[in-house]
Formats: C-alpha cells, sequence, structure tokens
C-alpha cells in the first residue's frame, strides 16, 4: 500500500454507505469463536442499505498502521487504482475478556455474523468499488486477505 | 354498530398515534452534545458515547454516568496528559424501558440497542446490536466525531465487551475493562496473559503488536531502547514498573515475552506501563497533529533582502 498520498485530496462532500455484512450461513445474531473463524465461514454477503452524500470532511489518519484487528477499506478506480483509503476496527470482532481470581484477564474473541457498518468515502466520481481486506501477520508483514467488494456506482 | 366501529377506529387511531409517538426513534439521528471541546474534531481524537436501558425518564442519570467514565477515562495516563487532543460527543439514545437483557433469569426488556448478558454463554459478556449502534452513530456524528466508540449500558451488574464499540455496564469496575480494551482497538496492543486456550497460542512468528516479542536477543527486542543495561534477560523480576522481557503474552505461557511484568494489558487497575503508554500516544499522533494551523498558508515563499515574513502556528 505505497499510495498513502492518495488520501491528501478530499473533496467538500463525501459519501456515506450503510452496508449490511451477513454470513449466509449463520442467523442473524450469532456470534462464531474467532479461531479460524474466517477459514471456516463462507464468503459473506454485502449489501448496500443506505447510500447518502453529506458536506464535510473525513478523517485522516497520519500514518498507516494495520492491525488483525482492523479492517483496511481501498477505494479504487475502475482501472483499480487506489483513490483514498481509511482504516477501521474490525466491526465484526467481539472481545469477551474477564478477570481471574489470580486478578489476572482472560479472554475470548469472536465474530459477530451479521452486522451492519458505516462507511465513509471522499465523493469522487472516480471511486468505482470500495475494497475490504483483513490484515492477517505472517510474522513479517500483513497480508491483506480480501473480504469484499462493494461497487459504488 | 357503525358508530360504534368508527369510535373504535378513533380510539385505535389515538392508541397508534400515542404509541408512535412514544416510541424511541430507533436507529435513527439522536441528539448529541460535544461535551468535551478542545478543537476541530479533524485534528483531535474524537469519543462517541451512546447510551442503552436508559428511559427518557433517566436522561440525567445517562448524563452523570457518562460524565463518570470520562472523568475514570481522563484520570489515566496517558489521556490524562493529552486530554486537549481529545472530544467528547454524548449521543442521547433514549430506550423504552431501563436496563438490560437477563436471558439467564428469563428477564427481557426492550432497549434501543438490545443489550444483553449472558451473551454466548458468559455471564458477564454483554452484546448490544452493532447494526443499530453503528447506524445511530453514523447518522448522529460525523465521521471525524466517532474514532472510538463507547456505549454505556444502564445496568449496575458487571459485564462489558470490547471491539469496534466498547460496552460497559455501570459497575464502576468495567470502566477498568474498557480502559484495557482501549488498548486494544485504538492502541494495537497485544494481550499480554497467557494460557489457556482459546484464544490459541502462536508462538512460531514474532507478533505484530508493539508489546509483544519472541526475540530474546536484547538488540532485537522491540522495546529495547526502554530496557536498562543492568535488568536481566528474560527477567524474572515480580514487580511492576520496570521494562524487560517477561515470559507470557499473547495467549502463551512460553515462547512470547512481555515488557513489563505486570500492566492494564494484564491486570485492570494498573497502569499501562511505559511501553504501552508510549505505543497509544504514538496512535493519538497518528490522528492528531500538534500543530493545528501554520501561516502563511503557501508552500514556498521568496523573499527579497529588505521584505520580511512572519511564520506563525497554532497549536
Amino acid at each position: 500500500m505505497p499510495e498513502i498520498a492518495a488520501r491528501t485530496d478530499q473533496s467538500a462532500t463525501y459519501r456515506e454507505l450503510k452496508i449490511n455484512w451477513a454470513d449466509p450461513t449463520k442467523s442473524t445474531t450469532e456470534l462464531r469463536s474467532a479461531v479460524n473463524s474466517e477459514q471456516q465461514t463462507q464468503t459473506p454477503k454485502v449489501s448496500i442499505v443506505e447510500d447518502k452524500k453529506r458536506s464535510g470532511t473525513l478523517p485522516r489518519h497520519r500514518s498507516l498502521e494495520l492491525s488483525p484487528a482492523h479492517i483496511l477499506i481501498a477505494a479504487v478506480d475502475a482501472t483499480n487504482k487506489l483513490r483514498w483509503w481509511s482504516i477501521m476496527p474490525d466491526p465484526r470482532l467481539v472481545r469477551s475478556e474477564t478477570q481471574t481470581p489470580t486478578g489476572e484477564l482472560r479472554g475470548e474473541n469472536y465474530y459477530a455474523s451479521n452486522v451492519t457498518l458505516v462507511v465513509a468515502f471522499p465523493d469522487d466520481p472516480e471511486i468505482a468499488n470500495l475494497r475490504f481486506y483483513h490484515p492477517v501477520w505472517n510474522g513479517t508483514d500483513f497480508d491483506l486477505k480480501s473480504l469484499a467488494v462493494v461497487p459504488t456506482r | 354498530m357503525k358508530a360504534h366501529l368508527k369510535a373504535y377506529a378513533s380510539r385505535w387511531s389515538l392508541s397508534a398515534l400515542l404509541l408512535i409517538l412514544c416510541l424511541p426513534q430507533i436507529a435513527s439521528a439522536e441528539p448529541s452534545e460535544t461535551i468535551i471541546n478542545n478543537g476541530d474534531p479533524a485534528n483531535r481524537v474524537d469519543i462517541a458515547i451512546l447510551g442503552d436501558g436508559y428511559t427518557a425518564a433517566e436522561m440525567q442519570k445517562y448524563r452523570n454516568d457518562v460524565q463518570s467514565l470520562m472523568t475514570r477515562f481522563f484520570d489515566s495516563e496517558p489521556f490524562r496528559e493529552y486530554r486537549n487532543f481529545f472530544n467528547v460527543h454524548r449521543i442521547d439514545v433514549i430506550s423504552s424501558e431501563s436496563g438490560a437483557d437477563h436471558p439467564e433469569r428469563s428477564f427481557f426488556v426492550n432497549t434501543a440497542l438490545d443489550a444483553a448478558y449472558n451473551c454466548q454463554g458468559s455471564q458477564r459478556l454483554i452484546c448490544i446490536n452493532f447494526s443499530k449502534a453503528n447506524t445511530i452513530l453514523g447518522n448522529s456524528v460525523a465521521p471525524s466525531q466517532r474514532d472510538i466508540a463507547f456505549v454505556i449500558v444502564n445496568d449496575p451488574e458487571y459485564g462489558g465487551s470490547g471491539g469496534s464499540i466498547a460496552v460497559t455496564s455501570t459497575h464502576l469496575e468495567v470502566l477498568e475493562l474498557i480502559l484495557h480494551e482501549l488498548g486494544h482497538s485504538f492502541g494495537l496492543l497485544a494481550d499480554e496473559y497467557g494460557g489457556p486456550p482459546p484464544p490459541v497460542c502462536n508462538s512460531s512468528f514474532e507478533p505484530s503488536a508493539a508489546n509483544a516479542t519472541k526475540a530474546t536477543d536484547r538488540s532485537l527486542i522491540k522495546w529495547n531502547h526502554w530496557i536498562d543495561a543492568n535488568t536481566p534477560i528474560p527477567t524474572l523480576l515480580a514487580f511492576d514498573g520496570v521494562p524487560g522481557l517477561y515470559q507470557g503474552a499473547v495467549y502463551c505461557d512460553a515462547g512470547l515475552y512481555r515488557p513489563t511484568f505486570g500492566s492494564w494489558m494484564r491486570f485492570l487497575g494498573r497502569p499501562y506501563e511505559q511501553i504501552n503508554t508510549e505505543q497509544l500516544i504514538r496512535r493519538i499522533y497518528n490522528v492528531v497533529s500538534p500543530i493545528d494551523a501554520s501561516q502563511p498558508a503557501a508552500t514556498d515563499i521568496t523573499l527579497t533582502t529588505a521584505q520580511s515574513q512572519a511564520f506563525t502556528i497554532t497549536c
């Protein structure tokens, strides 16, 4: 992801998509253990619930810092050239942590099977798709595992 | 009969109207108030707080609970020192009924975000309807006003959860858990506790987080610059505040190491300690530039010998 400068020119308006993200094999309220969950699940069914244009600018992250608990959103044009990017906490992730009698914490991570997320991106007519990636750490770098592609026009 | 039907229809219409007027606006834009304003949200870390299980009559309690949460939050370092880099927005979400679901005792209430204890069979895990929460967040505050999101659930029983939206009950000790969860979601920090699984221990490669390593060579430890030359590696001390190389981290009892004996990423109610605090400050600066504005706006300025130009910055 070398084109960090792709985020610098922003229009005065932005688009906000409300996106429903659902595992078609699970009930709407089900949580599943995060252990190997992405290998176990089918491709999510992703649909746009709402598409709004709003005035204002978007927050900028000053550096691209990935984590397995976040997702990277890349807005690309019709030729897959990066126009903008954003990182957001993985909306599927639910952490359950509690204290043991010794005072130490213990926990387990889950993924929600069905979640609606709100994604804002510049109102740039060149943007054709939003690509969602889950950063997977391989010991030295993050591999970007493709989660979904959402057409924006 | 006709008159009777008319009267019945009229009563029904009135009832329906009253019901519609009384029902909270679920998943719509809710009133919000900026309760801590330190500058342009585009250059601040903005916290958005929602409540669940607060009825219209309990809005003052909600405001007090939010205030308590924020007082505790800004009482802990590094947030105390960097509080001027934060804004806080309270979103007033009204629920039809008070409290949260307790399925374990067949107690259910109608709340705006469907908060429920005993999620996944874990009594202390509160799940909410993230779709409703995300929708309200999206409708109520701008993207730059929701860098971090919390939900306070109006129930005194210990419970909460972490993730993209941290959830806490009003139990005072859960606020400690929220600060731990913020270490994950905002600081990108790893858990510093060991096993047993789940989650699975994987010590086969170097973790990505700033506060975990498998390196045992002092020069390769990520936080080596914090370790005193006299501190042994690995470090077997059992007291707080001394950076070193302590065995046990990221769900592994062995093979992975943490930077201090017991930080907030291992125990509740402890400091984040040096290495995690440094990482949290780095993350604050990922959102906030210490310079709010500068003059002149031009990036190329040419002056002749006799000319002068004032340069100013606003912090």
